[in-house]
């Protein structure tokens, strides 16, 4: 893992996370918070492996349920299946353009609006499937992507700065492994 | 060979942080709901208001313009009719601001719920929203009044236009108080003409609705609802809002009655929690029905 690369996303998290704690509920659309404690949780899945994705998922999710009123546990359990599954796709995904991370974020902001509503559902906490999709599910799975849309340019530009550095990085490991096999 | 098996060994590293962290999410999930008011997590949570409650509350104070921004947004499907007498009264209400001075307003916010106190006859504490609700799953708002001012959780709270809703969640320093708008909140109320009694219900959109008012109760739209007091929650007599409208077919048993509030209790800046004990809520009740 590339310093310059960690040093950038553990800034990313720390933004992120005042931004939940003290803009998010004053940006809310009729009831509606974005939930930017998404935005660390899926490029810790794209960038990095496969526990890097659970635990930053695990701890973020911890944290929308300590912040908010429900079932504490459900967040975590949502957000370390969604950094796992991100981890899941191609490292590459940031090499063409910011849409697709984005795009894959959408889906995985729907998936984790709807399991948790499904929770809600199944405590007794929500009352109906058609209402919370209508009015909690879908607006805010929008809200939450038209965050990462402001979020993954910025995101995107920042790796694409790294990336001769992280490049050369590798070339200059690669020869250095090469060396020691030849030892 | 050797990076190949390297990465397998780390994808099934990742497997069983995935696995420890579900069982570790479930177990907190079912201790949550295994354990009462008084548990744990319900601690640990209320413990984490301390770091987080300033965070908001400053957030609060620099998020006043990004909320002017997000009510114009939650505005935006409103009826030209309806746009059209808000403008008329934006314009009186813009020649009020004008004269007045923003201490004043505060001076009579501040009155009204001392009135409200006074009123009621109850034993209240006074209390500024520092916070919204930091999720979109409830409605919900923080305030900066908590167990060191005797706030417990129960306890109902209003605002100068009448009842809004109920202490949540009680940490040192603040409250979390769940508006009667949201759809886990129940409020035994009336119909104050025709004292016909209910139960007035949040919903996941924040619409009101009063639920078992029989079909053959008399009921009118702009009548006002009313706490019946029933349950020993909410003092007799509190104003909540007024019927918006009335539904109800042939055959069914109950009315579908809207209700709107008499104020956004989302954007109440400062609120009264009663305090007073059971006993001297039962005594409210009692006056309140001679």
């Amino acid at each position: 893992m590339e310093d310059t690369d960690l040093r950038f996303y553990l800034i990313v998290c720390v933004i992120c996370l005042l931004l939940q704690l003290m803009v998010a509920p004053n940006i809310a659309i009729n009831g509606i918070v974005p939930n930017i404690l998404f935005v660390p949780v899926t490029l810790a899945g794209f960038l990095y492996d496969s526990r890097w994705g659970c635990t930053v998922g695990f701890i973020a999710g911890l944290l929308l349920d300590l912040l908010g009123v429900g079932p504490l546990g459900g967040m975590a359990l949502i957000c370390s299946i969604m950094g796992f599954a991100c981890s899941l796709l191609p490292r590459s995904i940031f090499s063409e353009s910011w849409l697709s991370p984005v795009g894959w974020f959408a889906l995985c902001a729907l998936g984790a609006n709807l399991v948790y509503g499904l929770l809600l559902l199944i405590m007794g906490e929500a009352s109906s499937l058609g209402g919370i999709l209508l009015y909690r599910i879908i607006p805010n799975t929008l809200y939450d992507s038209a965050f990462a849309f402001l979020v993954y340019p910025f995101v995107y530009w920042q790796l694409s700065q790294n990336k001769p550095r992280i490049r050369a990085g590798h070339r200059a490991s690669r020869r250095k492994s090469s060396g020691k096999k030849l030892k | 060979m050797r990076i190949i098996g390297t990465a397998r060994k780390k994808n099934a590293t990742g497997w069983y942080y995935l696995l420890a962290f579900v069982i570790l999410s479930l177990v907190l999930l079912t201790c949550w709901a295994r354990e009462g008011e008084d548990g744990v997590l319900h601690d640990v949570r209320s413990g984490s208001k301390v770091i987080t409650t300033p965070l908001s509350h400053f957030g609060s104070i620099l998020g006043a313009p990004f909320r002017a921004v997000g009510n114009a947004f939650s505005n935006m499907g409103t009826s030209p009719s309806e746009i059209a007498a808000l403008k008329y009264q934006n314009d009186e209400l813009m020649a009020q601001v004008m004269q007045l001075e923003e201490y004043r307003q505060e001076a009579e916010r501040l009155q009204g719920l001392l009135a409200i106190r006074d009123a009621y006859n109850v034993q209240a504490v006074g209390a500024s929203v520092i916070g919204r609700s930091s999720n979109s799953w409830s409605f919900s708002i923080e305030i900066n009044k908590g167990s060191r001012d005797g706030i417990e959780v129960g306890m109902p709270v209003m605002n100068s236009a009448g009842l809004i809703g109920q202490v949540e969640d009680v940490s040192y320093m603040s409250s979390t108080v769940r508006l009667i708008t949201d759809e886990n909140s129940g409020v035994a109320a009336m119909i104050q003409s025709s004292r016909a009694e209910g139960i007035l219900n949040g919903s996941i959109n924040g619409t009101l609705y009063l639920n078992y008012i029989t079909r053959d109760q008399k009921v009118q739209v702009g009548d006002v609802i009313i706490t019946s007091g029933m349950g020993g929650v909410y003092p007799k007599g509190i104003a909540i809002g007024e019927i918006v409208s009335v539904e109800g077919d042939e055959g069914d048993l109950y009315y579908t009655i809207v209700v709107a509030p008499l104020t956004s209790a989302r954007y109440s800046e400062e609120v009264l929690v009663l305090t007073g004990d059971e006993i001297e809520v039962s005594r409210i009740d009692q006056q309140a029905g001679d």
